[in-house]
This record gives structure tokens, sequence and C-alpha cells, in this order.
């Protein structure tokens, strides 16, 4: 198991330095200067050297990315373009409240498409499998913001359910995660673009759990759960769901690298002040430090969550976690 | 065909029919099959493969997949009648308290997920009022009947061997010393050191633990070595049972005879292995004769019209000796010919 941590962990160090080469080429590549927002190209040329100089912008490319690299792993983004804020603090907590509905959405997703799944299997053929599956891929194939708005307009807009926007209700004097995140007034929040991520992406997990609980269902550990007197019940949940989540696992990793998209969408159909939200406006009033920082800790976020999956493989499947393979 | 005294024997089993709906209609992968264990008495059921073995085993313990239809004279378990027996009520008194399993696909028969100590902890504690360190007490004691070492038990299945994982099926079976075990193939995939050594293990339980053995095998040479009775099955029909040793010395039926013919023997080295031509028919339509006449060499044309029933064969007074087969007066002539391979060319 240790190697297998190791190996895990390096895996993602790796891929986040890949992230960071990519962030720093391409915003070298893009059209434009983007320093011509700080350093005004209205200036003589050798205030701008000057600048570019304190900037470190004269010194050869290769520098550059090593600095750049130091700055990356020390979260040392620089000043906001826009509010001069430093950038650190700005996707901080923004990063936080990402981590919130991403994984409020993901678990909700995940949970209930698994335990669907699994009762689909076992009664394979009947209602509810016919059913979900439908509901499911309807919708899946609605985009979240066709969702997430008629959500908004029946739950909140025509029966006042529940808040439309934001975290929290303006001027709320919480302070602190936990009396937020414990909070009524989060979690009324919380509720409507949980919604809206948990049906875009229940069907996959859904569908994925269904097969391979019929997959498990037909193995012959399964039949003689059955045989050694076990209730219906903790044959389907001991024995057959336990070892069709491995399935559900490898695909939570693949539904990740997805989540990001629905993320940014859905935070800014619900004004969520999150990362999402974060990098549109910072990527529309051309705010680079704050949109790198944006790109660099949602990719983060996602090969973080990947880790996380990995180990619980290791956790679900013991052949993993020994090093024997099969 | 049971013990001749007086008391109930151990499992008694009257014309037991299995039919499986198909597209192409049913299938009657059991037909009418009676036959009886006494207690402490091994039983061997023998047959070629899709002769409806296992479809008796999953009849037996209600494993029988949804679109089996299963119905029964008579099915007593000491006497109490199985078949009124709801579900529940059969799961959690019947199963594994008086009647386990040693799966056919013992290798597979391990939940990967779980400690191979702890599977046993489940089945114990599905069934008996046990505490978790009595439950691993008892899983040390079987692992030691069975010749694991105990420490093993906190290991995953795919840390065992194949020898070592069908040991520990045995050691689930036993669990709960029922009154009958079934074992379904027990030695079958194993190679051969590992299955003798399986079978003198079998052999040794069988002093210590009073359990009788359901022993289902294609393989004529276990069913030798630990049967009491042998009965014969094909197409679905017990054709002939009796004594394991009246059915070596003796057998009456063509296709125990080809069957003996087919498998070498420790008694007569040397002896020609001679196959029967052909395969078990697939059993879509119900056959009206014999079974076996399509492959049978002595078949004549009143072997089609009505199927033979179980006669008693044995000597009077001696152990049940019954064989379905319409020729049975000339026996000594088949069995004289039935050693010649000729006779078993089609």
């Amino acid at each position: 198991m240790g190697t297998y941590i190791a190996r895990r962990l390096a895996h993602a160090a790796l891929t986040l330095l890949a992230v960071a080469t990519i962030l720093f080429v391409l915003f070298r590549l893009m059209p434009g200067d983007p320093t011509a927002q700080v350093i005004s190209p209205a200036l003589d040329g050798a205030a701008q050297a000057r600048l570019k100089a304190a900037f470190g912008l004269d010194r050869p490319l290769w520098q550059q990315y090593l600095i750049y690299l130091a700055n990356v792993a020390t979260l040392e983004w620089g000043q906001s373009f826009t509010t001069f804020e430093p950038v650190a603090r700005i996707v901080a907590d923004r990063m936080v409240n990402t981590l919130l509905l991403m994984s409020a959405g993901l678990a909700m997703a995940i949970g209930f498409g698994g335990a669907l799944g699994m009762l689909m299997a076992w009664r394979r053929g009947g209602p509810l499998d016919i059913g979900a599956t439908l509901a499911a891929l309807v919708f899946q194939a609605a985009p979240p913001f066709v969702t997430g708005i008629l959500l908004l307009m029946v739950l909140s807009y025509n029966l006042d359910l529940l808040p439309s926007a934001g975290m929290l209700t303006p001027g709320s004097k919480l302070f602190g995660l936990w009396e937020i995140v414990t909070s009524a007034d989060f979690l009324s929040h919380l509720v409507l673009p949980t919604a809206a991520i948990t049906v875009y992406y229940l069907a996959t997990p859904m569908l994925i759990m269904r097969d391979s609980m019929l997959e498990v269902m037909g193995s012959d550990y399964v039949e003689f759960a059955r045989a050694k007197g076990l209730s219906p019940a903790v044959v389907m949940v001991r024995h057959a769901a336990r070892n069709a989540l491995l399935g559900i696992v490898t695909v939570a990793s693949l539904l990740l690298g997805f989540a990001i998209g629905g993320q940014v969408v859905v935070e800014t159909v619900f004004s969520w002040p999150g990362m999402g939200k974060l990098m549109v406006e910072a990527a529309t009033r051309h705010d680079y430090p704050v949109a790198q920082a944006t790109f660099f800790m949602l990719a983060t976020l996602v090969v973080g969550l990947n880790l996380l999956t990995d180990l619980s493989y290791g956790w679900l499947d013991p052949r993993i976690r020994t090093g024997h393979a099969r | 065909m049971a013990p001749r005294d007086g008391a109930p024997p151990l499992l008694e089993v009257r014309n037991l029919r299995v039919r499986y709906r198909t597209r192409r209609g049913a299938v009657h992968a059991v037909d009418g099959v009676s036959f009886a264990i006494g207690e402490g008495e091994v039983l061997g059921v023998a047959g070629e493969s899709g002769c409806g073995k296992s479809t008796l085993v999953r009849a037996l313990l209600r494993l029988l997949p949804p679109g089996a239809v299963m119905a029964a004279d008579k099915l007593a378990f000491r006497g109490r009648d199985l078949l009124a027996l709801p579900d529940r009520t059969f799961r959690r008194e019947v199963l594994w308290k008086q009647l386990a399993l040693v799966p056919q696909s013992a290798q597979n028969s391990l939940n990967p997920a779980y400690r191979v100590g702890d599977q046993i902890v489940e089945a114990l504690q599905a069934h008996a009022d046990m505490t978790g360190a009595q439950a691993r007490e008892r899983v040390a004691a079987l692992f030691d009947i069975v010749g694991l070492e105990p420490g093993l038990a906190r290991r995953f299945p795919h840390e065992f061997s194949g020898g070592m994982r069908q040991r520990a099926m045995i050691a689930m079976a036993l669990a709960l010393e029922p009154p009958l075990v079934i074992m379904d193939e027990p030695t079958t995939g194993l190679d051969v050191l590992v299955q003798e050594r399986i079978l003198r293990r079998i052999a040794e339980i069988r002093a210590r633990v009073k359990s009788s053995i359901l022993l289902i095998t294609h393989d004529i040479a276990v069913i030798a070595e630990m049967a009491d009775r042998i009965a014969v099955m094909y197409a679905g029909r017990i054709v002939e049972q009796g004594s394991t040793a009246a059915m070596f010395a003796a057998p009456f039926h063509p296709y125990t005879l080809g069957l003996q013919n087919a498998f070498p023997s420790i008694a007569k080295p040397g002896k020609e292995l001679i196959s029967i031509p052909g395969h078990p028919p697939a059993l879509a339509a119900p056959i009206g004769g014999c079974g076996f006449a399509a492959r049978c060499p002595f078949a004549q044309p009143r072997c089609g019209d009505a199927r033979p029933p179980e006669v008693a064969v044995g000597p009077p007074g001696g152990p049940a000796h019954d064989a379905a087969c319409v020729r049975l007066a000339d026996v000594a002539e088949i069995r004289r010919a039935a050693r010649e391979k000729s006779t078993w060319r089609s």
C-alpha cells in the first residue's frame, strides 16, 4: 500500500507540473500583450523597460519559467489587475466555496446514482429500472444551465421556497467556516445548485453501478452468499454492491474531469461565489493573475479529488492494497 | 434406496422435477428424481456434464434462477416437509444450519473484498447466536480441522492457493456442523496431488464430524473412494442407484457400464479406456422413453416407448439396488458385450 500511495502522489505532482507548464506557455502565446494592462504602451521606451525589469520580464524565458514555478509552488500569484488584492487571498475563499458545492453535488450524484443503480440491477427490468434510466438520461442530456434555470424558475421564483442566488443572504453576520456551513441560510442556498449538479451527473454513476452490479450478481461468490442463507438485503449490499463499487470509483475519477465544466456553468447561473464564477469574471476582465490562479487551483482540485479516488480504490480492492496484481 | 430401518432418512426426495422456461420452450433439467440419504451416509451422484447434477443441487438449496420451476412429490429433511417452508424460514433455519454447500466453483466463491475468516464469521453469525470473539475462535478451530494455519483467517482470498481456498470452503461448510453437506465437484479444477490431499482430508473429517454428504461429481474415481452409495444420473433422471460395492461389481444399466469403461481403474491398471460416443441430449423436449436410448448400443425399438421404471435388482434382503432399463433380463449378455470396444462405436 505504501508504494501504491507514493506512486499515486508522484503522479499527482507530475500532473500539476504539466498543468503549470501549460499555463505558463498559454499565457505567453495569447494574442495581445497581457503586460499592456499594467505597463501602459503610452509610456516611453525606457520607462517600459524599467517596469519590465522590475517584473523580471527582461530575463530569459527559462529563468522566468523557474521563477514562475517557484511562485506556483508557494502559491504566490501576485496581485489582481483589477482589485489589487493579493490573488492568493481572493482565490482561497473561492476555493473553499467551490469545494463545498462541488463535493456536495458530486457526493449526491455518486451516492444517489450508486444506490439507484444497485436497486435497478437488483430488480432488473422493473419499473424503477426503466423509469430511472429514462429520467437520468433526460437530465444528462439537458445542459446544467437549462436545468439550473428551470429549478430557479419553479422552486425560487414561482414557489419562493429557496433563495435564488449566492451562498448566503446578503448582510449575513455569520463568521467562520463551521458556523457558515452549519447554518440554515447556507444550506438553503446550497440546495438548488447542488440539485442542478446532482441531476446533471447522476446518469453516469447510476448506469455504471447498474452495469457492474449485474456483472457482480452473476458471480459465484454472490450465489454462494445466497447459499449461506444470508438475507437478500445483505447479499445485495455487502456482497454484490461492495464489489460493484469499484466500477463506480473508476467512473468517479473520470467524472471529476468533467465536473469543472458543469461547475463553472452552475456557479454562474446560481451566482455562487466560487472558483468557476471567479474564472469567468477574471477572463472577461482580462485579470490574468487571477485567471491563472483559478485555472491552476481548479486543476489542483481535480487532481486532488482524483488522488482520493485512487486511494479509495486501494481501500476497496484488497488486491491493490497488498500489491497483488491479478 | 432408503436405509431400511424405521427412522425417516435425513433427506428424502421423491419425484423432483425442475423445468427452465426458455424462449424455445421448457427444458426439463431434472425429470423425476427420487433418492434418499441416511444419517452419516455419503451418497455420490455421478453423471456427465449437462445431465442435471448442478440443477439438482440448486433445487435442493432453493438457488434456482428466476424462470426455473421446481416441483416434487416429497422433499423432506428429517421428516420436515421442506416444500411447505416459506423462503425466509428456509433461509434462516435450513440453509447452512442443516444443509451446507461446498460449491462447484470454490475458487471463485469467496468474496474478494473480505478476509476469508470474516466470511466464515458472517455465516456463523447469520445462523448462530455468537459474539465476534466466539465466532473467530470457531473459525480457528475449523481451520485446524481442515489443515489450515489459523492465522490465515486474516488473509484475503487472493492470497490463498487453489487448495487452500477449497479447504476454506470446506471449513465454511462445516462451520455449524450441519447434518448434510452438499459437495458439488469438490476436487474439480485442482491438480491431482491437491485433489488427493483434499479427499484424504475429507475422509479424516468424516471420522470426526458425523455429517452426511451428498457428493456430486463426474469423476467416478472420487465417488469410488468416498461414497457409500452411488446414484447415476443421465438426462435429468437417475438411471441406477445402489451401494458402491454393488454398483462397481455388478452394474445393471448400460450407461453405468459405459461410465466405468471411460475411467481408469486403480484395481485394473492398463485397462483400455472406452468412451461413450455422442453427447447427453438437449432436454428441450421431454423424452418419452429411456433418455439414454439414443446413445445406447443395446437399445431396442421398445426403449423409446415408455420411460423405464426403476426396478429393484439387488439380491433379496441385501442393500437396495435399483436400475431403470427395459433389458434388465439380458444383463449378463450386456455386461459381456460392454467390455468390448467395438460395442461402443456408433
